[in-house]
């Protein structure tokens, strides 16, 4: 039995394994036209707060691609 | 949240796929011009009672019926009911056994009597599909990688994906995560792990890939009114591979 597309924003949530610097990062998809998750917003939470946003950016790539788990937003 | 399975949970849905897929070459026997779906309904019904298996669809939020019967241009989620089927139509049953407890999803599209090039083109190409996308289902792939591999061989061959419904895991519930989209981008989503248990189940359209919702709240049909196939198996993802769990020819696990 076919299970219908959640339409509304996909939540990723990461937690730890990627990097020693980051202990939680959430990133905010929703569905392009085509129903593409597409990412609109992302909060890392480092464990070092002098982590510069730049750092951050530059760890983003790679921790996309190892989200391993979703739920819906409230 | 996501589960894995054990060898053994997997043992046992292994069994109910094997059931259901009995099920299906019964429901292939059968089907003819004149044969309604209600009939193919009570059929089920009475081969799972006949071999201690359920329906697990019937009550499911709400749906009424031991099968979704989806006729032309209806994508999935189709009432059994009392008309005759004619030649030329295609139809498409799914159905989920649960047997002791644990369950398999799995849908065949059938050709009614004899069928337009077009209609057999659709069925030939979506079986294809979803057979191109088990075999990415591979240990350390992704989502993506299933997905792109049905979408693009689809999209090849002139037919549209789509969108509005997709695959899921499955376990001793209907619908557990992660959903399987059958369109992607390779090398993103969710990595696939051993123990993994999911369906996939391309549903492809002879015209454009969009959908709308009958007023029964169930039936998606293509909004241009073109045709809909749609073929599904029950997968485990093991070191070996991915091991199909609805078909006759059991895999070892």
């Amino acid at each position: 039995m076919s299970r219908r597309l959640r339409q509304k924003y996909l939540f990723y949530n990461h937690n730890g394994g990627m990097s020693s610097v980051f202990n939680q990062t959430h990133v905010i998809c929703c569905l392009d036209k085509y129903k593409i998750p597409v990412i609109r917003m992302v909060w890392i939470v480092p464990h070092s707060r002098s982590l510069s946003p730049h750092a951050c950016t530059m760890q983003l790539g790679a921790m996309l691609t190892e989200c391993d788990d979703f739920i819906d937003l409230p | 949240m996501l589960q894995l399975k054990s060898k053994n949970e997997i043992k046992k849905m292994q069994e109910a796929g094997e059931l259901l897929a009995r099920c299906h070459s019964e429901i292939k026997k059968r089907i003819k011009p004149g044969m309604t779906t209600d009939e193919i309904e009570a059929f089920v019904d009475a081969f799972l009672a006949e071999h201690g298996a359920t329906a697990e669809q019937k009550g499911y939020q709400g749906y009424k019926y031991a099968t979704c019967a989806s006729i032309n241009d209806e994508i999935c989620h189709g009432f059994p009911r009392k008309t005759p089927l004619k030649s030329g139509d295609i139809v498409t049953i799914d159905m989920v056994v649960n047997l002791n407890g644990w369950l398999a999803d799995s849908a065949w599209s059938y050709p009614v009597g004899e069928i337009s090039k077009e209609a057999q083109h659709l069925l030939e190409v979506t079986e294809e599909a979803l057979y191109r996308g088990i075999k990415e289902a591979q240990i350390g792939k992704r989502i993506g990688d299933i997905g792109h591999a049905i979408q693009t061989y689809a999209e090849g061959e002139g037919l549209s994906v789509v969108r509005d419904f997709v695959g899921h895991g499955i376990g001793p519930t209907i619908h557990e995560e992660p959903q399987v989209p059958h369109y992607g981008v390779p090398g993103k989503g969710l990595r696939l792990k051993e123990g993994m248990v999911l369906t996939i189940e391309p549903m492809l359209n002879i015209g454009d890939w969009r959908s709308k919702l009958d007023d029964n709240g169930w039936t998606a049909r293509t909004a241009d009114g073109s045709l809909s196939a749609q073929y599904e198996h029950t997968i485990a993802i093991t070191k070996d591979g991915p091991v199909i769990l609805t078909t006759l020819e059991k895999q070892p696990l």
